[in-house]
């Protein structure tokens, strides 16, 4: 393949630091506007990760194997990985652009993040867990707080009978609906997922992949999800975008 | 008899003092060894590794070196601030905290580089500061390997006695902690007071174990 990037949708290359926040941005808003260029490693061979995609989809999928950069570039949309330069932009918020110095904190982004093998924490129980993210100061909820913006999203995601229990206690599917309540209890915007079936056996893989759908259908959000299985781009993806070496392909 | 009681009573002063300074420098030491990346990580872990290896009487000269009268630090304390170290309780807790450190920040270091990164983050993505990460999620998942060095290091500080030796000195009621006594004691031929110091020291050590059995906690991973 050329070096020469062949974006799916129609995107001019990232724009340097030279051009300024004066740069001519013509182009209408859309829901996804990504540009990252992040170097990661040392050495004779860094990793170059130069990326670029618009979309307006409200299901979009980054496809590619893993080492692809898929995975950075989605850390770098939920600001958990500075980039080197460029822009993040999601529905029509802008979260980073090196240009004009902008850079929210992860927390503030309105962006859902639901981890690779979920990343529960194991010492709270699925209902603090779900209601992790409603306090932010320095102490954890309760076992037993009440809390009836939880109680609507335990319920929401058949979550009521476990809520007791610990993340090592669940099943493949709970802990999943757990990891999507807590990410969706504090209402963001959009919601971002990282492999969410690459932890689990292949049968339980294919029915949780239809749970999602479904619940991602209820809740109504624009997601983007990044995988290398293509079961998931034809179950779940609006449009996709494959990336290979750091770069979007055809 | 009362004797005993004395330095069982400025045993424990010291070593707590010192287990408490070891926990607070030992901790953020662990925290920036298993989370930063900077130059010098490895060279930074093996000195401070050393007043595991160190006899304790060379670790004991290096201190008196730094904080004695005519040391740089100690003088300046001495002028300024109208502190001295040398032959106080306070300078044997130095020497306590210095040789119990490592076991703290050891133990640190492995109990926060076991804290997964992800869940950190995912803490992160829901609206928290790093600190409030700290205290809810890593402080929470690590604090018990924290714990076990922590103990270690109480134990380390309560038979510290070459460095508080060359330190402190053997001033009863003063620096004369329970393993200094039962040296002195010895050697005046006191046995029967031997005998009450080691008896004293043996039980205070099954009495921390004890606790510290008692202390841990009773799930962090949930029975299955």
């Amino acid at each position: 393949m050329s070096p020469v990037r062949s974006p799916v949708v129609a995107h001019s290359r990232l724009a340097g630091p030279a051009e300024g926040p004066g740069a001519p941005v013509s182009k209408p808003p859309m829901r996804w506007e990504v540009a990252v260029r992040k170097t990661v490693g040392e050495g004779p061979n860094p990793f170059d990760l130069d990326l670029a995609f618009r979309s307006d989809a409200s299901r979009l999928v980054l496809f590619g194997p893993s080492g692809s950069g898929k995975s950075l570039t989605l850390k770098a949309m939920a600001g958990l990985l500075r980039p080197d330069a460029g822009r993040v932009c999601i529905d029509r918020r802008v979260l980073f652009d090196s240009a004009s110095g902008i850079d929210l904190e992860p927390g503030r982004r309105g962006i859902g993040y639901v981890f690779q093998e979920y990343a529960l924490f194991p010492h709270l129980t699925v209902r603090q867990n779900v209601g992790f993210g409603l306090l932010t100061g320095w102490r954890n909820p309760s076992r037993d707080a009440a809390s009836e913006r939880v109680d609507h999203w335990l319920a929401t995601f058949g979550l009521g009978g476990c809520a007791g229990r610990y993340p090592d206690q669940l099943s493949g599917g709970q802990r999943q609906r757990t990891a999507l309540a807590r990410a969706l209890v504090s209402e963001p915007r959009a919601l971002l997922l990282d492999e969410p079936f690459a932890a689990l056996d292949a049968p339980l893989r294919a029915r949780l992949r239809d749970e999602l759908g479904e619940l991602l259908v209820q809740c109504g959000l624009p997601m983007l999800l990044i995988t290398h299985d293509e079961a998931d781009v034809d179950a779940l993806a609006d449009q996709m975008i494959a990336i290979d070496g750091g770069r979007a392909g055809p | 008899m009362e004797a005993a009681w004395i330095a069982l009573a400025l045993s424990l002063k010291v070593a707590f003092w010192a287990t408490t300074i070891a926990l607070l420098i030992g901790v953020a030491t662990g925290l920036a060894l298993a989370r930063a990346a900077f130059r010098g990580r490895e060279l930074l872990d093996a000195l401070l590794l050393l007043p595991m290896v160190l006899p304790p009487t060379v670790l004991g000269y290096y201190l008196l070196v730094v904080v004695g009268r005519r040391g740089w630090l100690g003088g300046w304390l001495d002028r300024v601030l109208g502190i001295q170290l040398v032959f106080t309780w306070q300078g044997a807790v130095l020497a306590a905290a210095v040789v119990a450190f490592p076991f703290v920040s050891k133990s640190a270091r492995a109990a926060f580089e076991g804290v997964d990164v992800q869940v950190e983050q995912a803490a992160r993505t829901l609206g928290l500061s790093a600190a409030a990460v700290f205290f809810r999620v890593t402080l929470p998942l690590a604090w018990r390997g924290i714990l076990a060095g922590t103990l270690l290091a109480f134990a380390r500080a309560l038979g510290e006695f070459g460095a508080t030796l060359m330190v402190a000195g053997s001033i009863v009621g003063e620096t004369q902690t329970l393993s200094i006594a039962v040296y002195e004691a010895v050697q005046a031929g006191q046995d029967e007071l031997a005998n009450t110091l080691v008896l004293l020291i043996s039980v205070s050590c099954i009495v921390v174990l004890l606790v510290a059995g008692r202390l841990a906690p009773r799930r962090i991973v949930a029975p299955t």
